[in-house]
């Protein structure tokens, strides 16, 4: 039903969706006008009213009130006593179906762009991949359910130094508070990040954003996770920061490594938290800094087979693309871990695929 | 989506334990909520008991975070039943937060720093 009415937006489709709906009345009406009003007694009436009803629900009461006004003179010459013949009771009870269905669609459409809007201040939208001297392919694929919002996010920007700064980062929990508190988190990394700020302070300083907000909000958000990988200018080295979220891994002609290195803490969970950044040495020849969200590891191992997904199949995968790894590659992934899902994933997936231009 | 996996919550004295099998993310979320707030009734110390849970994921991990902070606001605490190498060992691992969510082999070994003081 919202489908039909979305699709009924503009004027021109309303019109013509209410004269569809004359013609409808019509087309039933017709049959027992002419061999005789007495037969199949008061079986058009409640279709008659139906339709002008339902038309004043897609439509709005203005389109609407017209159609039932129809419906109710076809019942009066159909079936003559019929209570549902009554102008003075369906067309007020049209109109307030009319305003409902109006309601109802501004909230639907309201709801859907606050979602959008939300979504879009949650990723970076790169048309073209090229930062400083990476190629950086980057999919966001949001949560099965349109209407779901979760607090998935990342970005890229070049350093003064030119250096490549990127972020992937996860808040615990779903919903518009996540979704609100992770377009902060962004700014705010994407903010210091091309200030030149290290890694390590800007995990800090986002610690103590998030843990302030705690303080304010009072739905809270238990925590949050980061990956921070800057690749050095020369792009021989990246600078790594790990605050709870899955390791980034280095995909190279010898095939893929995950960082080892032990992950810091999670954000907003202590005042006291520190994070180092550690090196991750890059080759001369061709390679691609995978990073992602726990999303993409947490689906299921075959369909309605059990969860999770887990890294020991993801890095199999990783080894199977050409690096650096393309786009094509990079959706090949996506979809090898959704097959074997049996379908979209559960929860918001980030996959980003950093490479040398 | 995921079977939802049975929560169960059991009184002994001085905590609830709240044992989770199967499944848990998103969608037991709020079961798991339910619990805890159930659990606070009768007493400030709260077990996880994750031994028999085969998945969880974040949504999990953020619940017992939460569950911690309202138990050390009444004076509680909480501890985590995760044996060592399975998948919710995993998880809590790679967040990071033992020092908050401390990982225990057993439930015996987990009421016993419960009742420890400190």
């Amino acid at each position: 039903m919202p489908e039909l009415a979305r699709r009924l937006d503009s004027r021109r489709a309303k019109l013509a969706a209410a004269l569809a709906a004359v013609l409808c009345e019509l087309a039933i009406a017709l049959p027992f006008l002419v061999i005789s009003p007495n037969t199949l007694r008061g079986v058009p009436g409640p279709l008659l009213v139906g339709i002008g009803v339902a038309a004043s629900y897609l439509l709005g009461p203005w389109f609407g009130l017209p159609v039932t006004a129809v419906a109710v003179v076809l019942a009066v010459t159909v079936v003559g006593e019929s209570a549902w013949a009554a102008p003075l009771v369906w067309l007020p009870i049209s109109a307030g179906v009319g305003m409902v269905g109006e309601r109802v669609r501004h909230g639907d459409e309201l709801r859907r762009e606050l979602i959008e809007e939300l979504r879009r201040g949650l990723v970076g939208i790169y048309r073209d991949p090229a930062v400083g001297r990476l190629n950086v392919v980057s999919r966001y694929i949001p949560a099965v359910s349109a209407q779901r919002i979760a607090g998935d996010f990342y970005g890229a920007v070049v350093q003064p130094t030119g250096d490549v700064a990127i972020m992937v980062g996860d808040v615990a929990g779903h919903g518009p508070a996540a979704a609100a508190l992770a377009t902060r988190l962004r700014a705010m990394w994407r903010g210091l990040a091309i200030a030149g700020v290290s890694d390590s302070e800007t995990v800090s300083a986002l610690n103590e954003t998030l843990l302030a907000e705690q303080q304010r909000i009072a739905s809270q958000i238990p925590f949050a996770t980061l990956c921070l990988a800057t690749v050095a200018a020369d792009m021989r080295s990246a600078q790594i920061v790990i605050a709870g979220h899955p390791p980034p891994i280095l995909v190279t002609e010898r095939g893929p490594h995950e960082d080892a290195h032990p992950p810091g803490p999670a954000i907003g969970i202590s005042q006291t938290s520190s994070w180092a950044p550690h090196p991750l040495a890059l080759p001369d020849d061709a390679w691609s800094l995978v990073v992602y969200t726990d999303g993409l590891i947490e689906g299921r191992t075959a369909p309605a087979g059990p969860r999770p997904y887990g890294r020991d199949r993801l890095l199999p995968l990783l080894a199977a693309c050409a690096v650096p790894i393309a786009e094509d590659d990079v959706d090949a992934v996506l979809r090898a871990v959704q097959d074997a899902n049996g379908g979209a994933l559960p929860d918001d997936v980030v996959l980003i695929s950093a490479s040398p231009r | 989506m995921a079977d939802p996996g049975p929560v169960a919550v059991e009184q002994v004295e001085g905590a609830s334990i709240i044992a989770l099998q199967g499944e848990h993310d998103l969608s037991t979320g709020p079961a798991i909520e339910a619990a805890c707030d159930d659990a606070s009734g009768h007493a400030s110390s709260i077990v996880f008991d994750l031994a028999d849970a085969t998945f969880i994921d974040s949504t999990v991990v953020g619940v017992m975070v939460s569950a911690r902070r309202r138990a050390v606001g009444s004076g509680g605490t909480v501890a985590v039943v995760a044996p060592a190498g399975g998948p919710p060992a995993r998880v809590l691992t790679l967040v990071g937060i033992n020092d908050v969510l401390p990982l225990h082999e057993t439930r015996e070994q987990a009421l016993r720093t419960i009742s420890a003081p400190g």
